[in-house]
């Protein structure tokens, strides 16, 4: 019986015009992220190369450099970056603020504001700032260093007062920081890293996580209006009274709903992952290196699996419960929350629902913090199946009592 | 007059009350995500572009949610007031709340000491926004499912964030460049959508 009805789920989705909207936005949208040849930047590093990319560090002379070369940028544009509710918010400082953050660039550099300001200018002065690699070249080898005599703690405790002044989430507090800065990479550093995608990735696990990155985005928002669409069906063919009347229970019924829903959104991710893995598969070959075949597959359903079933359902959940469209929007507000949320567009995944990892390759760094994108997915997985069941609480409820337990502000108004 | 104010103060409670509350709620918690404290005229029209640009959204595409139940469609046409009038007096509803949102959303960032020209940023934020959620509003009118309407508006906002060149004229986010010349297009083209969800709604 639950087969027949998840057949019979899966047959209405495709009968639905949202469906259709869903599939084309997801194809187009990844053809154009990941269509053109993204692999010709994936060859052995050679010497004498003018950059080898970026690697982590956590020295600090370099997260000082590069944290006074950031609140210099900041401070010149008046513009600091924040994310009190991991929502990104710009911060404008007034005169007297402005005066004081200068007076910290200078105590930290021994410079004053315009000697600081006319550096800079000379540094990105001196690349191709018309071209995209100019300009991106520029901003990664910009670092401001501090005066010799100024001690680390001493650091720590002019961006406490930065943090003070500019208000919570800046990139600033320490705990952002300490994790690392991005430096430029050296040729070694570059070598090791090729020979990490040949052995761990084998090419195209590299791809699978950019795969990744971009579908988790447009999945955070689309499944919404399946999930939303889906249980919304009933009441508007005004058949809801029936199906509380069947004889089936809560849970089959709400279960077929489920994974048809999750099934069919994720069945666009395994077609698309099979016709784009190829060229790169190929790729692989060519640079004598025996491609994992199964990277992608593997990626998408421990990386975008658990993010469709969280998605629908949370909106299974508060669509039962509002029986209104209320999930939609308090979903793309996450989803948007998440997207910016993410300071860095590489790692970090903390809790956020959309995983980045914009990059191609980095292999040593993923694998450093493949726990944490571990742990992410696994606690949205064991969420979707939480929400799951409080859906078919929520149902049975309404079953029995044949009404809404909450939601319709107005539904008892005569 | 009394028949129009009573029906326009029924949608209010019966219907659009929810999606009132839910965007009163989205400007309420805007303190927490956006500021208002020292903008400049670019900066102060990212904070309308980029979030106060969804009441469009909210306000807009659920006007015609009553009339997806057949029943209540058919009982409305029934009426000796047409349908056309009834769906005017909601956008005007919705249309006069926008106004008062962008007012008070200006009146707050003028409060925080932002430099900006007011009248320009008022007509272009209120371009815009009624600009998005006519676009909801045209969809579920003629598709009937008001989950179009927002699929639809929700993903042209998204589609700004990284493709506005493909939309000329009539992408979003353009004050933020400095450019108002959209204004004289995106209100009339948003007026086209309002008549055209109405009529091709009615009489298609």
């Amino acid at each position: 019986m639950f087969g027949t009805l998840l057949i019979k789920e899966c047959k209405q989705i495709l009968k639905s015009m949202v469906y259709y909207i869903y599939v084309v936005v997801f194809v187009l949208f990844l053809s154009s992220q990941l269509g053109g040849d993204i692999t010709e930047n994936l060859q052995r590093p050679q010497p004498g190369q003018e950059s080898y990319g970026m690697t982590n560090s956590q020295k600090e002379s370099d997260i000082m450099g590069k944290m006074l070369a950031e609140l210099v940028l900041e401070t010149e544009r008046n513009s600091y970056a924040t994310y009190p509710m991991g929502f990104y918010k710009g911060v404008i400082l007034n005169e007297t603020e402005l005066e004081k953050v200068k007076a910290i660039v200078e105590e930290c550099t021994g410079k004053n504001w315009q000697q600081v300001t006319g550096e800079m200018t000379e540094h990105f002065n001196s690349y191709d700032q018309s071209s995209m690699e100019g300009a991106m070249q520029a901003q990664v080898t910009f670092s401001v260093f501090p005066r010799d005599d100024l001690s680390y703690a001493e650091f720590c405790e002019y961006m406490e007062e930065i943090c003070r002044l500019v208000g919570a989430g800046s990139s600033y507090q320490k705990e952002k920081w300490s994790q690392g800065v991005s430096v430029p990479g050296t040729y070694e550093q570059a070598v090791e890293e090729f020979e990490a995608i040949c052995t761990k990735d084998r090419i195209t696990g590299a791809i699978a996580r950019l795969f990744c990155d971009y579908a988790g985005i447009v999945l955070a928002i689309l499944p919404i209006f399946l999930g939303v669409t889906r249980c919304l069906r009933d009441k508007r063919a005004q058949v809801v009274q029936v199906v509380y009347a069947h004889k089936l229970s809560t849970a089959k019924i709400i279960g077929s709903r489920y994974l048809a829903n999750v099934c069919m959104a994720f069945l666009p991710v395994i077609i698309t992952l099979l016709i784009m893995q190829m060229p790169y598969q190929y790729h692989a070959r060519t640079i004598g290196v025996a491609p994992d075949l199964l990277a992608f597959l593997k990626y998408s359903c421990i990386w975008l699996l658990p993010e469709i079933m969280v998605v629908l359902a949370v909106a299974f959940f508060l669509t039962e419960l509002t029986e209104n469209v209320i999930s939609i929007f308090v979903q793309v507000f996450w989803a948007i929350a998440s997207l910016f949320s993410s300071m860095a567009l590489k790692g970090n995944f903390g809790w956020n629902l959309i995983a980045r990892w914009n990059a191609l390759g980095d292999t040593t760094a993923f694998w450093q913090q493949r726990q944490e994108l571990l742990l992410n997915r696994g606690f949205y997985f064991v969420l979707s199946l939480v929400m799951f069941v409080l859906t078919i609480v929520i149902y049975e409820k309404k079953r029995r009592e044949g009404e809404t337990i909450y939601g319709k502000i107005f539904k008892r108004r005569r | 007059m009394e028949r129009y104010l009573n029906a326009g103060g029924s949608f209010i409670r019966r219907q659009y009350a929810p999606h009132i509350l839910l965007t009163v709620l989205f400007c309420v918690m805007s303190g927490f995500f956006v500021s208002f404290r020292n903008l400049d005229a670019s900066q102060a029209a990212k904070v309308m572009e980029m979030y106060i640009a969804f009441t469009g959204i909210l306000l807009l595409t659920p006007l015609f949610m009553p009339e997806q139940n057949r029943e209540i469609w058919l009982l409305e046409r029934s009426k000796a007031t047409p349908l056309w009038q009834l769906y005017l007096i909601r956008v005007l509803e919705a249309v006069v709340l926008l106004m008062a949102i962008v007012t008070v959303f200006l009146f707050l960032m003028r409060q925080g000491g932002s430099v900006f020209s007011v009248g320009s940023l008022w007509l272009g934020s209120f371009a815009e926004i009624f600009f998005l959620g006519s676009i909801g509003f045209f969809v579920s009118g003629i598709t009937n499912q008001v989950i179009l309407g927002y699929m639809v508006s929700v993903l042209y906002f998204m589609v700004n964030i990284g493709g506005s060149k493909y939309l000329g004229k009539f992408a979003l986010f353009q004050m933020m460049k400095g450019s108002y010349d959209f204004v004289a297009l995106m209100l009339p083209a948003a007026f086209v959508l309002l008549a055209g969800g109405i009529i091709l709604r009615e009489k298609w």
